[in-house]
C-alpha cells in the first residue's frame, strides 16, 4: 500500500513534533491523539490532543505512554465537545519506529483502519514522515506496518 | 409461595431485594416495590419495569442473560432511555428500555462501532464524567442523568500502555546503577567519569595510568544484561582507529586487540559480543565476568585495570 492515508497541515505537523519532543524531553515517551475527520478515503488531521493534557498523572509517573480509563474518557469527552474524531494516534519511541509488544496489544482505537504513528528518537531528530512508522490496525489484533518511502507516501503534508 | 425479587433503580444505589408472592398481580407488585422505597422517593410518576419485557430488537446482543418474569425489576421515571455511547469521537445512540442490562448495551455499542468481539475484550462502559463502570447485570435506567431520560457512557479500556517499555526499563536500570557504590567509588577516585546517554548507548571516560582519558561507548540494549562496546573517537564521531588504541603487554594485550569485531567490542568476558563463543572465560576469569547486580561499574573496572597495568603503553599518536 502506498496511497495517502493521513493528511496533516505542515504547520500542525511541525508543532506536533515539537510538542512531542518537549513533552518527552529526550528521555521519555510522549504521545497524542490526532483529531480530525475521516471520509473513508483519507483521514484529515485538524488538531491534536497531547496525552499529557488529559493524563498528567500517568505522564509524570511513567517513561512510557499510559492512560487510565478516566484519562481515556477525558479524551473522548474532548472529542465530543469539539466534534472531531480520533483519526490516528502518535507516540514516540527511544529508538526505532517499529511497534513494541504493548503497542500491538493495545490499539488506542480498536476500530479496523485506525492509524498509529510512531516517531523515533523521542521526536528529537526533526523527523520527516519517512522516518515514522505508520501502523494500520486491521482488527482482531492484526496490524500492517509501513516505513520509509511507504510511510512518506502514506502521510501527506499539506501547506 | 414467596420469592425474592431484585430491584434496580437510579434512586437506590445498591438496589433492593424484596419478597413477593409469585401469584402477585402487577398492581400488588408495584405497591410492594413502592413500599420498599424510602418514603421521600415515592412519587406518583414512578413506574415499575420487568427485565423480561425486553426490547426484541436488541436481543441478539444479550450478554449471558436469563430473563425470568418477576425476578429482576426496575423502578424509575423513564419509559425509554436515550443511551449515548462515545468512543474516540464516534457516537452511537439508541433508545433502550430502562431495564436493559449494561452488558447488552455494551455489546450493542461494540457492534455498531464496528469493533470485533476479540478486540473488545478489554473495553468497558464508564458513565460519562465519572469513574463508575457499571457491571454487566446493572440496568441502563440506573444511570440516567438527573432530570432527563438520557444516559451517556464512554467506551474505555481499563488501562492502556503504549511504548517500548523494555528499552526504557533498561535505561532506568542503567541510571540507577550510576547511583550505586561500585560506580560512584570509581568516579570519586578518578578512575572514570560519566559522559552521556544516547540510549541505548552510554559514554564514559576511563582514565589510563598516564592520566589520559579514553572514551568508551557502550551499547546497553537489554541492560542490565551485558553491554558491548569499545573506544570511541569523540572528535570524529566514530570508533577509535587502531592507531589511537592503548596497548598492553602479554598480560592484557589480547584484551586490547584492535582486529576483534572491527574495533567495536573489547575482547573481555563482560562484553556481550565477545563472550559469545568464549564461555570458558566464565571459569578462567570470574572476576571479569558480568554481574547484573553490579552493572556498568564491572565493565568500567575491567577497562580501568587494562589501562593501568605496568605494561600499559599509550598510543604513539
Amino acid at each position: 500500500m502506498s496511497h495517502p492515508l493521513l493528511e496533516v497541515p505542515a504547520r500542525l505537523y511541525r508543532q506536533l513534533i515539537h510538542d512531542l519532543g518537549v513533552s518527552g524531553r529526550g528521555v521519555k515517551e510522549s504521545g497524542a491523539f490526532l483529531l480530525g475527520t475521516n471520509d473513508g478515503r483519507i483521514r484529515k488531521v485538524s488538531s491534536y490532543l497531547m496525552y499529557e493534557a488529559i493524563a498528567r498523572a500517568s505522564s509524570s509517573e511513567h517513561n512510557y505512554v499510559a492512560l487510565t480509563a478516566q484519562e481515556m474518557a477525558a479524551a473522548w469527552d474532548h472529542c465530543y465537545r469539539v466534534g472531531l474524531e480520533v483519526v490516528a494516534d502518535v507516540h514516540t519511541h527511544p529508538l526505532g519506529p517499529a511497534q513494541s509488544l504493548s503497542d500491538r496489544a493495545h490499539p488506542m482505537v480498536s476500530v479496523a483502519g485506525h492509524v498509529a504513528l510512531i516517531v523515533p528518537h523521542f521526536a528529537m531528530r526533526d523527523p520527516t514522515p519517512a522516518d515514522l512508522g505508520v501502523h494500520i490496525f486491521h482488527g482482531d489484533s492484526r496490524w500492517m506496518s509501513m516505513f520509509g518511502e511507504q510511510a512518506r507516501a502514506a502521510i501527506v503534508i499539506t501547506q | 409461595m414467596l420469592k425474592r425479587t431484585i430491584i434496580h433503580s437510579a434512586l437506590v444505589k445498591d438496589g433492593l431485594v424484596i419478597k413477593l408472592d409469585d401469584q402477585s398481580s402487577a398492581e400488588q407488585v408495584k405497591q410492594a416495590v413502592f413500599a420498599a422505597l424510602p418514603h421521600e422517593l415515592r412519587t406518583a410518576d414512578l413506574e415499575v419495569f420487568d427485565e423480561a419485557d425486553d426490547d426484541v430488537e436488541t436481543r441478539p446482543f444479550a450478554d449471558g442473560e436469563e430473563l425470568r418474569r418477576g425476578q429482576i425489576l426496575h423502578v424509575g421515571r423513564c419509559r425509554q432511555v436515550e443511551t449515548v455511547i462515545r468512543y474516540a469521537g464516534r457516537v452511537v445512540q439508541h433508545q433502550f428500555v430502562p431495564a436493559t442490562r449494561i452488558g447488552r448495551v455494551r455489546r450493542w455499542a461494540i457492534h455498531h462501532l464496528s469493533i470485533s468481539a476479540a478486540d473488545a475484550n478489554e473495553l468497558v462502559l464508564q458513565v460519562a464524567g465519572t469513574s463508575i463502570q457499571p457491571g454487566r447485570d446493572q440496568h441502563v435506567g440506573s444511570y440516567v442523568e438527573a432530570g432527563a431520560c438520557v444516559a451517556t457512557f464512554d467506551l474505555v479500556r481499563s488501562y492502556t500502555i503504549n511504548g517500548d517499555v523494555t528499552l526504557l526499563q533498561g535505561r532506568a536500570a542503567l541510571e540507577a546503577h550510576l547511583e550505586t557504590a561500585p560506580y560512584l567509588v570509581g568516579e570519586v577516585n578518578g578512575r572514570w567519569r560519566f559522559g552521556a546517554i544516547d540510549w541505548p548507548c552510554a559514554m564514559f571516560d576511563v582514565f589510563a595510568r598516564d592520566g589520559r582519558p579514553y572514551t568508551l561507548r557502550l551499547d546497553c540494549e537489554g541492560y542490565p544484561g551485558m553491554p558491548t562496546g569499545a573506544f570511541w573517537d569523540v572528535q570524529q564521531g566514530r570508533w577509535l582507529s587502531p592507531d589511537g588504541w592503548p596497548r598492553a603487554g602479554a598480560r592484557f594485550g589480547a584484551a586490547l586487540r584492535t582486529d576483534w569485531q572491527g574495533g567495536t567490542a573489547l575482547y573481555i568476558p563482560c562484553d556481550r559480543q565477545s563472550i559469545a563463543g568464549h564461555e570458558q572465560w566464565l571459569q578462567l576469569y570470574p572476576a571479569w565476568t558480568w554481574d547484573p547486580s553490579v552493572g556498568v561499574a564491572r565493565y568500567l573496572e575491567v577497562v580501568w585495570t587494562l589501562l593501568n597495568g605496568d605494561d600499559y603503553v599509550a598510543p604513539a599518536a
